[in-house]
């Protein structure tokens, strides 16, 4: 396993983690878990109309260690942005911070889809 | 993380000097009596370092019921399984070129029967039955005119099963085929004796029971002998077949560490037996948990390999970093590739990735099988909170059992 101390550190504490019983906002999901591989970004707006910002943003994940740690680092990073910054995260970026090794990327781009998707959600929720 | 102490269940990788072998290397080694060249019997000093090898080769040779002039010194079982293997196949090539093993055979010896096949050799390697034992009738199966060679490891590496080389001894008896064995595993562990066995040549170490890396031997009949050709030259130790100048400390903490394994053997089976059995039981607590090892007397009590569903296997090592525990053997876990043996079983490509291979030493005790439970637990439960709700709630699977 080829991660850095760094990654090592995050994965022992991985503070953005959902608990089991959390019930977001919206939820945007990709990967499968029967391949081993899945992720869910879990999203709260701030509430009382405020402007609409992220105020809390929890993952959940199944899958190796750099999954474990991508999705973590891009729920910090989220949180306190407005909700479009979900469609942008930047993979490359997050892989090359975490300094995960380069079969590792296609676990970052699946964090990349469920940001999307939690933004897709998001908004469907907020049309209706 | 704990980067400090870890609890050591990787004793079918290596384990720890015992106490009494340093001693004896010790001995060797700060005694400018025995300093000489053992191949070096024109002179005294020579004389007594050879006395010392021919001490601890008849040592090693009483552990597995051989005679001294059977053990040959290698560096390690890796080395003695490419010799039985490379050596009896090249040496036997008039009468034929068919080698048998098994899919499920330790690198030293897969890359072998490999490089047997660039030179011409055809290989058959069998596939494991139930619980990933050989079956007497596959390999009797598989045996035709032209064998020359039956390479079969006595305990697998990842699982522990033990194959029945007795019974696997006969058929190539029968049939007229040396048949080797790879005892890393089982040397010191479970009872071999070749006075009584069908085994022509033995691999075995000595730092799978608390003795020395870098020495091994192979143990290897009358019959063999004549069958088989060197991989090096020049020196002509060994009766030619395996030159270089032997190692004296190497060698007697070799004798050493056999013998004292042997001489606790049967105990430390059933000690072993026991905590393996509760080990497994607060491992199975945890539910989801997928027992790849037979529990009885089919496999070794030194080792317990298991899988977990609803975890990925590498972020389970990596919560373990407090225990030094095996994903699978050593040799796939470096390769990344999953596990034969395992799928072998019917495990899902994910369960076999996240398998992991406990294995116990001497050092093993309650107390420390109780602390490494805690941590797996707390592991799992760890990572199964932070994962996607599955579908059905967890359950236990034993090796063998149905479902």
């Amino acid at each position: 396993m080829g991660y850095t101390d760094g990654v090592r550190e995050r994965f022992s504490r991985l503070t953005h983690a959902a608990q089991p019983e959390d019930v977001p906002d919206a939820l945007g999901e990709a990967g499968e878990r029967a391949h081993g591989a899945c992720v869910q970004i879990l999203a709260w707006q701030a509430p009382g109309g405020g402007d609409g910002r992220l105020a809390r943003v929890r993952f959940r994940a199944l899958g190796c260690p750099a999954l474990l740690v991508a999705a973590d680092l891009a729920c910090e990073r989220l949180e306190g942005c407005a909700p479009a910054a979900l469609a942008a995260i930047e993979p490359l970026a997050l892989h090359a911070e975490l300094r995960l090794p380069v079969e590792k990327l296609g676990r970052v781009l699946l964090v990349e889809d469920a940001a999307r998707r939690c933004l897709e959600a998001l908004r469907a929720q907020q049309g209706n | 993380m704990n980067e400090a102490t870890p609890i050591y269940l990787d004793h079918a990788a290596t384990t720890p000097l015992a106490a009494e072998v340093v001693a004896a290397m010790h001995a060797v080694l700060a005694d400018p009596a025995l300093c000489a060249n053992p191949s070096s019997v024109g002179h005294v000093a020579g004389r007594r370092a050879a006395a010392r090898i021919a001490r601890a080769r008849a040592q090693i040779a009483g552990v597995v019921g051989a005679s001294a002039d059977q053990v040959v010194f290698t560096s390690g079982a890796t080395e003695s399984d490419n010799l039985a293997v490379l050596g009896v196949a090249r040496g036997s090539a008039w009468r034929g070129r068919h080698v048998v093993s098994s899919k499920t055979e330790h690198r030293a010896v897969l890359d072998a029967l490999d490089r047997l096949e660039r030179e011409g050799f055809s290989v058959t390697r069998l596939d494991p039955g139930p619980l990933g034992r050989i079956e007497v009738d596959a390999l009797a199966d598989a045996l035709r005119e032209d064998t020359v060679l039956v390479s079969l490891m006595h305990v697998n590496n990842e699982t522990g099963a033990v194959n029945e080389i007795a019974a696997l001894g006969e058929v190539c008896r029968r049939a007229g085929v040396p048949l080797h064995v790879d005892a890393a595993q089982s040397v010191g562990k479970l009872p071999i004796d070749l006075q009584s066995l069908s085994v022509d040549l033995l691999s075995i170490n000595a730092h799978k029971v608390n003795g020395p890396k870098g020495v091994g031997a192979l143990v290897l009949t009358p019959a063999a002998r004549r069958r088989i050709e060197p991989l090096l030259f020049g020196g002509g130790q060994e009766e030619g077949l395996r030159p270089g100048t032997l190692a004296t400390h190497q060698v007697v903490g070799m004798a050493e560490a056999l013998v004292l394994a042997e001489q606790r053997r049967e105990r430390e089976y059933g000690r072993l037996q026991a905590l393996r059995l509760a080990f497994w039981e607060a491992l199975a607590a945890a539910g989801g948990a997928w027992c790849n090892s037979p529990l009885d007397e089919h496999g070794s009590p030194w080792i317990l390999n298991v899988s977990f569903d609803g975890v990925a296997g590498e972020s389970l090592r990596l919560a373990l970093e407090g225990i030094a525990v095996s994903g699978g053997s050593a040799c796939n876990s470096a390769s990344g590739e999953g596990s034969y043996v395992l799928r072998s079983l019917g495990r899902s490509d994910l369960l076999a990735e996240a398998a992991l291979r406990f294995s116990f030493g001497r050092e093993t005790d309650e107390s420390l099988l109780a602390r490494a439970a805690v941590e797996v637990l707390s592991a799992l439960r760890r990572l199964r909170r932070i994962a996607p709700a599955a579908g059905d709630p967890p359950t236990v699977h034993i090796a063998g059992a149905s479902g």
